[in-house]
């Protein structure tokens, strides 16, 4: 794991902090601007909460909660998706560390 | 013959792939994730086949169709009832599917026809065997087997070249599994010589300590749920979800307990609907409490391996680490304790993959000839049948494919279509991959017509590869296929933009401004950025100065002028609640519509003030201090060319030129006389006329004088290469310099814009001046010429006789920082010199 990687994950569980205590508009442009800054540097963060979840998404690594089923949903993201853009494409750098469960 | 080169440790937790080429060994990445290791699990889901994390992620949840460890049952009758399969299925076919698996980490493209496949000391016959069956299953023709802790060895004396006469041990902790084995070594024969393990106990069950031992207790002493613990470990119980977040935690602080003292295991439990935030610290030694009764059981095994041989522990060379857990310092620091040397230089996860591949390096094979029987039968054939028959034949043999999809998509996802013809073969299968490594759909079995969604990155050419096998898991490399979708680009529902969209910004070098890309021509609206810059000048509020947000359409690479201003906020001193610092932040958010209706909100972070404005793109929009100072730069760099021109004695081009600033000139009394707030057409006719003769003013000389620029372009850089080094102070500044400039190189070639060549090649040349200006011998010719010159040359002569003998007694104790400086306070002496300085003060934008 790289510097900034460590740096994205603390930066991503800072702003789920503010946001269980409903305080991140506070610090709103501060962390926009934080990630714009990292967005430049070609770091894109992607937080998949309540995307669908199946076993075609490489890109979490998940933990199934109750019972599998056909329609799963990320219920809870521990450590964000980062992506690398290169030339005009993207490459993953870390996977997410997600909760799935059923809808 | 040819070298075998490949290795690999097929593993009972993890597997990896390594190649020896040319001295160094590779080990091989998983194309998904990227990671070295594929986790040794396969899973058998209801429509495909998973191999590696991703099936690991099921093995809790799906046990009947989801298979892991393995290996600890190659070379016995064990069967595996699959469910979804309806089917037995042996740890020899599991072990295959991981083999097949690690093939594709090949990204060279090569065929695997040979390698060497690890296997624990404990291997007999029947399972040494049973992976060789694996291995030629997976379609491996030439297998070699290597024990576990010889490989592991291999790895460390390839980087260490020291006596390796005598006994060594390989202590090998993994996340589930322990080994050690104690090695002979006599005169380049390798040989285990005993061996004891433990095939569950590793890395995993240290997390599970520190989950039992620190977290659940904490939660308890909190929260008075003396349950707590059975409740939790409750499948499908109500903390299922907490249990796993624990778990990841735990881990994380083993991880960060091996670099640092102390930790803190930090999570939000709801826990019998009241809330709890927990801060549990986690010091390195508590957690060493933990570990410590497994880590004694591997010394005791250790130990007894010693005692068994009746070897004295000096009689031991070194242990040899392999695996993640030897990583934790209290593992190292209990095995030092036995008083035997730790070899700690060679990566633990990969060694014995690494070690695997070294030996393949001296081992050889006959690779397989029917490539040239094949080719032989084919000539029979062919003299054999007339052309159609040929035709029908070829079509036979390789199954014929059509694919549909949108290449382009604002889409989330895409649907593809693939039609296979009837000749498909019997237990086909296919998996398609997104070149990224976030989407792959295991292996899957083909139908003659088939379908699957693509998911879609937002904004990027998404490439997925297509590839067919079949039934023994070979790839059919003929079918392969590469697809494409453009997410967010040229669709034909969304509008793609004309022209670059830039912000005109401060370029205080060249003492002028220039363009900032915002949204690139062909981008699809509705486009929205917001950009963070500095205030490049104080205005004080009340004052009459000002900051111009200009948003310009047109060419990115063209002059500011050359573009049409789409947008323009202008703040003045009077719009201010206080003082605006130079430095302090500005933060612009561009908005677009798909109507192109421009949103300009502004943002000063000082004074915490907003200012909006939204633009219609019929409206134009024009500043009148902007538009004289674009004038005269105008002007200026236009009078240059021309006299440029008249040096080359190129008449045509400067007949053009002249033409262009008479037209200009037309134009000056009324700019002169133009105020703010002017409500007549006068600054958009300038405007206009600024724009247009600007552009003229590029196109001047056509491709000629472009390849000109590019040719001059060249050899000044080609000279400041050479004079880089002649740089005596400050040399790392201006190799920092060169090589700003040089980043917009390639942007600038392809600019094919005059000025802005123009403008890189006064950079070069500028930087020139400096190189040699702080190169000790053009200082010292410097002085020399200024000590020469005749008196009336100066503006005050007496002040240059004392800074003469300040530079004189600087130069004779050699210090140059400081003759240097005296250099520099003469030419503020000389006539001739002050041609050079600033004839006026640089407003532009103000913002840097």
């Amino acid at each position: 794991m790289t510097q900034v990687h460590i740096l994205i994950n603390q930066l991503f569980e800072l702003r789920s902090k503010l946001q269980q205590e409903n305080l991140e508009s506070k610090v709103e442009r501060n962390l926009h601007r934080i990630f714009n800054t990292l967005e430049e540097e070609g770091y894109l963060l992607k937080n998949p909460i309540g995307e669908v979840y199946n076993d075609t998404r490489t890109d979490c690594e998940a933990n199934i909660i109750g019972r599998e089923s056909k329609h799963m949903i990320i219920s809870q993201v521990l450590k964000p998706i980062i992506y690398k853009k290169e030339n005009n494409a993207l490459t993953l750098l870390q996977k997410a560390v997600v909760m799935v469960e059923s809808k | 013959m040819k070298s075998v080169n490949f290795g690999i440790d097929l593993g009972t937790t993890n597997s990896l792939i390594a190649k020896f080429d040319s001295g160094q060994v590779t080990v091989f990445k998983n194309p998904i994730g990227h990671k070295e290791t594929l986790a040794s699990v396969v899973a058998f889901r209801t429509d495909r086949r998973l191999v590696g994390d991703k099936a690991r992620e099921y093995l809790l949840k799906d046990p009947v169709n989801v298979f892991g460890s393995f290996k600890r049952k190659m070379g016995t009758d064990e069967r595996y009832y699959v469910v979804n399969l309806d089917e037995n299925i042996t740890p020899i076919q599991l072990s295959t599917c991981v083999l097949q698996e690690l093939k594709n980490f090949i990204h060279t493209g090569e065929k695997l026809e040979a390698c060497i496949v690890t296997i624990p000391a404990s291997f007999d016959t029947m399972q040494s065997n049973a992976t060789i069956q694996a291995a030629k299953d997976a379609g491996i023709n030439e297998v070699f087997i290597l024990q576990e802790p010889i490989a592991a060895s291999l790895a460390y004396f390839n980087q260490n070249k020291e006596d390796q006469n005598g006994y060594w041990l390989v202590y090998d902790l993994g996340g589930g599994t322990f080994d050690v084995a104690l090695v002979r070594i006599d005169e380049s024969d390798l040989k285990v010589i005993d061996h004891e393990g433990n095939n569950f106990l590793g890395g995993v069950d240290f997390d599970h300590g520190i989950l039992d031992q620190i977290i659940i207790p904490a939660i308890i002493a909190e929260t008075g749920e003396t349950n707590f613990e059975e409740e939790l470990k409750t499948t499908y119980g109500k903390y299922e979800k907490l249990y796993y977040q624990l778990l990841y935690k735990a881990e994380e602080a083993k991880k960060e307990l091996s670099n640092q003292e102390e930790t803190e295991i930090e999570f939000d439990a709801l826990i019998n609907n009241q809330s709890y935030s927990f801060i549990i610290p986690v010091t390195r030694s508590r957690f060493e409490e933990i570990i410590q009764p497994a880590v004694k059981q591997t010394i005791d095994m250790l130990s007894r391996i010693i005692q068994r041989n009746q070897l004295p522990e000096s009689s031991i060379q070194k242990i040899v680490l392999v695996g993640g857990s030897t990583m934790i310092p209290y593992v190292r620091e209990t095995l030092s304790s036995t008083g035997i040397a730790l070899s700690s230089d060679i990566d633990p996860t990969t060694a014995v993959a690494v070690g695997a591949a070294y030996y393949a390096a001296n081992k050889y094979y006959t690779p397989p000839q029917t490539f040239d029987k094949e080719i032989d039968h084919l000539l029979e054939d062919i003299i054999n049948t007339t052309e159609s028959e040929i035709i029908n034949q070829s079509n036979l043999t390789e199954p014929k494919k059509q694919l549909a999809y949108n290449k382009t998509s604002k889409e989330e996802e895409e649907l593809l279509l693939v039609k296979l013809d009837e000749s498909i073969a019997e237990g086909m299968s296919y998996r398609i991959i997104r070149a990224d490594g976030g989407f792959d759909t295991g292996l899957v079995p083909a139908k003659i017509k088939f379908t699957e969604f693509l998911p879609l990155l937002p904004g990027v050419i998404n490439k997925f590869f297509l590839r067919f096998f079949d039934q023994h898991g070979h790839e059919l490399s003929s079918l392969f296929e590469e697809i494409q979708i453009s997410q967010g680009q040229f669709s034909i529902s969304g509008q793609p933009l004309p022209k670059d969209i830039c912000i005109e910004v401060d370029d205080p070098e060249n003492k002028t401004t220039k363009l900032e890309l915002i949204f690139e021509k062909n981008s699809i609206l509705p486009q929205k950025r917001t950009l963070y810059r500095t205030i490049s000048k104080t205005i004080k509020k009340g004052d009459t100065d000002e900051v111009i947000i200009n948003i310009l359409e047109g060419d990115r690479y063209a002059r500011p002028i050359s573009n049409l201003v789409i947008g323009c906020i202008t703040i003045n001193g009077k719009n201010l609640s206080s003082d605006l610092i130079k430095g302090s932040d500005i933060e612009i958010q561009i908005t677009m519509s798909e109507s192109r209706s421009l949103n300009v909100e502004v943002f000063l972070v000082v004074t915490q003030q907003d200012f909006k404005n939204t633009f219609a793109v019929a409206e134009k929009q024009v500043q009148v201090s902007r538009l004289k100072e674009q004038y005269f730069e105008l002007e200026q760099e236009l009078r240059n060319n021309l006299k440029l021109f008249s040096y080359e004695e190129n008449t045509v081009w400067q007949l053009q030129g002249e033409n262009l600033l008479e037209d200009l000139l037309r134009h000056k009394k009324s700019i002169t006389q133009l105020k703010e707030g002017d409500k007549s057409d006068t600054k958009y006719i300038v405007a206009d006329t600024i724009q247009r003769i600007s552009q003229e003013m590029d196109k001047l000389g056509g491709n000629d004088r472009l390849e000109q620029l590019q040719f001059e372009y060249f050899e000044t850089k080609e000279y400041i290469e050479q004079h880089l080094e002649l740089a005596d102070h400050g040399k790392d500044k201006l190799v920092q310099r060169y090589k700003k400039i040089l980043q917009s190189e390639q942007q600038l070639l392809v600019s094919k814009n005059a000025s802005t060549l123009e403008r890189a090649i006064y950079q070069l040349n500028s930087l020139g001046w400096d190189i040699w200006w702080n190169n000790n011998g053009f200082l010292i010719t410097k002085y020399t010429e200024f000590k020469e010159m005749p008196e009336s040359e100066y503006t005050s002569y007496s002040t240059a006789k004392s800074i003469f003998k300040l530079a004189e007694a600087a130069l004779q104790q050699e210090k140059f920082v400081e003759f240097r400086q005296h250099i520099y306070s003469l030419t503020h002496l000389v006539k001739a010199y002050k041609d050079f300085k600033p004839s006026k003060e640089f407003t532009g934008t103000g913002i840097g």
